[in-house]
């Protein structure tokens, strides 16, 4: 388990680039007001996984949601590239540390207006992907786009699944909170998103946080491993 | 020939114990328990009704603005009160915000409907925006607690699209907007509905009520139709306002769906 070490600042930086991308303190396994496992510690750097592994219902998902402050608690101590939670407004902190649902949500409407649906929004308004890269990315978790156009709402769960998850990177976070993003996916594509998320890594400076059963992707995006529910 | 109220004397009204009966005798023949709240509710009704009666009276003498303000603040105030007990989806529905609501509409709408299409003199006169009033009050409470109760339902059943919205970035207004416009159309739909079907499926109690009290059906059929779309456009508005003055309460400090917005009161 890697303790996170608040780097000394040595250099004024515009990017606080001395920072890891994001560091959290998390106290698990409260109960009754006892504490019945040490905190969770951990950072990520940019093109870092790392890899919360454990048992159904620990509350690994708990964890992301209370990461990307969708579940509030107090008890959390957060940074983000050096600066506290605290500081910085929700939304935005959200949009950089981004929340994936283990259940794919989609909203009504068409696969196109879906995943553009983020860059509808005030804050994202300027960030706008273009056809391209979408249509790329598409590809790359075996989609074609002959998909932009059909309701979203009709497809199966598995594509629903890429479709969020193609949505999400094109949104760009600077870390991915993914929760079990090869759940509802045959084998193929769960290789396809597998070196879909690796090839992610290796080209931004982002960090990705995962919860995961699926073997395949730990060994495919081989990264720091912590075993949750064992002390 | 339309001007003649037929009065009904203390005498007359002792013969409503016939209807009384009637009631009592169904209750007790199917055994339906409803003896003790037809008994106390007949003597409610009675007495809230008289005193109601000479209490009006007593307005339309003195027939002072700040009376009149101050009685429709106090309907309102009573109004707010039924709302707040009427919404099992909402746990914590404050008084406060559906008496801010009620009454906020209740002014406008009854100022728009004195001053531009009634007109009396004074433009306040009580006889006219009191009755007027309580009829938007009456109706903006079934329309603002419709409201609030579907977007809290709303939320409810929607809670991951909202939470998704949040995570891209929403702000709280963002992630339910779409929400907020089910709930105000759900609050709008009745009053629409019923502009469609009033008259010729029931006679609404405000024109039976001019007719039996002696008025020209004609003219009785010119005020329902200014109470009609009177109620329509105060569904509108009070839905609005609400729904505009609780969204937020829906989210916490920090921009996150409130945790206990799952709990209800039913």
């Amino acid at each position: 388990m890697v303790h996170y070490k608040l780097n000394e600042q040595i250099f004024p930086t515009n990017g606080n680039l001395a920072y890891p991308i994001f560091e959290a303190k998390i106290p698990l396994g409260m109960v009754a007001g006892k504490t019945v496992q040490p905190d969770l510690n951990l950072s990520v750097h940019a093109r870092q996984i790392v890899w919360l592994l454990g048992r159904s219902g620990i509350g690994k998902t708990t964890i992301l949601r209370k990461m990307a402050r969708l579940h509030e608690d107090p008890r959390v101590d957060m940074k983000y590239r050096g600066v506290l939670y605290s500081q910085i407004a929700p939304r935005n902190w959200r949009r950089s540390i981004l929340y994936v649902n283990q259940r794919p949500i989609l909203f009504r409407g068409s696969v196109r207006e879906n995943i553009f649906k983020p860059f509808g929004l005030k804050l994202n308004r300027d960030k706008v992907p273009n056809l391209d890269l979408v249509v790329k990315l598409l590809r790359k978790v075996d989609l074609s786009d002959s998909f932009l156009e059909r309701d979203a709402l009709t497809l199966s769960v598995g594509e629903m699944a890429r479709i969020c998850l193609v949505r999400s990177l094109l949104m760009n976070p600077d870390v991915l909170l993914l929760d079990e993003p090869t759940a509802s996916l045959d084998s193929e594509s769960r290789i396809a998103v597998a070196i879909t998320l690796k090839e992610w890594l290796s080209q931004t400076n982002s960090g990705i946080i995962g919860v995961t059963h699926d073997e395949t992707l730990t060994e495919m995006i081989p990264g720091l491993e912590i075993h949750l529910g064992q002390s | 020939m339309y001007t003649q109220v037929i009065p009904i004397s203390d005498y007359q009204l002792v013969f409503t114990g016939i209807l009384v009966l009637v009631t009592a005798c169904i209750s007790a023949l199917f055994q339906l328990g409803l003896l003790k709240s037809l008994l106390w509710g007949t003597i409610r009704c009675v007495l809230q009704l008289s005193v109601v009666g000479y209490a009006l009276a007593w307005i339309f003498s003195v027939n002072r603005f700040e009376i009149v303000v101050l009685v429709i603040a106090l309907m309102a105030l009573f109004a707010a009160r039924t709302a707040t007990r009427r919404t099992p989806n909402v746990s914590d529905f404050p008084t406060v915000l559906a008496f801010l609501a009620l009454v906020t509409t209740t002014y406008l709408v009854a100022t728009i409907v004195s001053l531009a299409i009634i007109r009396p003199t004074p433009w306040y006169e009580s006889r006219i925006v009191v009755p007027i009033s309580g009829m938007i009050l009456g109706n903006t409470v079934s329309a603002i607690t419709l409201s609030i109760d579907r977007l809290y339902g709303e939320v409810r059943s929607h809670c991951n699209e909202v939470e998704a919205l949040l995570s891209m970035g929403a702000s709280p207004w963002e992630a339910v907007h779409e929400l907020v416009r089910e709930a105000i159309r759900s609050a709008m739909t009745p009053t629409i509905n019923s502009l469609m079907v009033v008259g010729v499926v029931s006679l609404p109690g405000m024109m039976t009520g001019q007719i039996l009290g002696g008025s020209d059906p004609v003219e009785a059929a010119r005020y329902q139709i200014v109470v009609m779309l009177m109620i329509s456009c105060a569904a509108a508005v009070g839905s609005m306002i609400l729904v505009g003055l609780s969204f937020r309460r829906l989210f916490t400090k920090g921009e996150a769906l409130r945790p206990n917005l799952f709990h209800s009161n039913s």
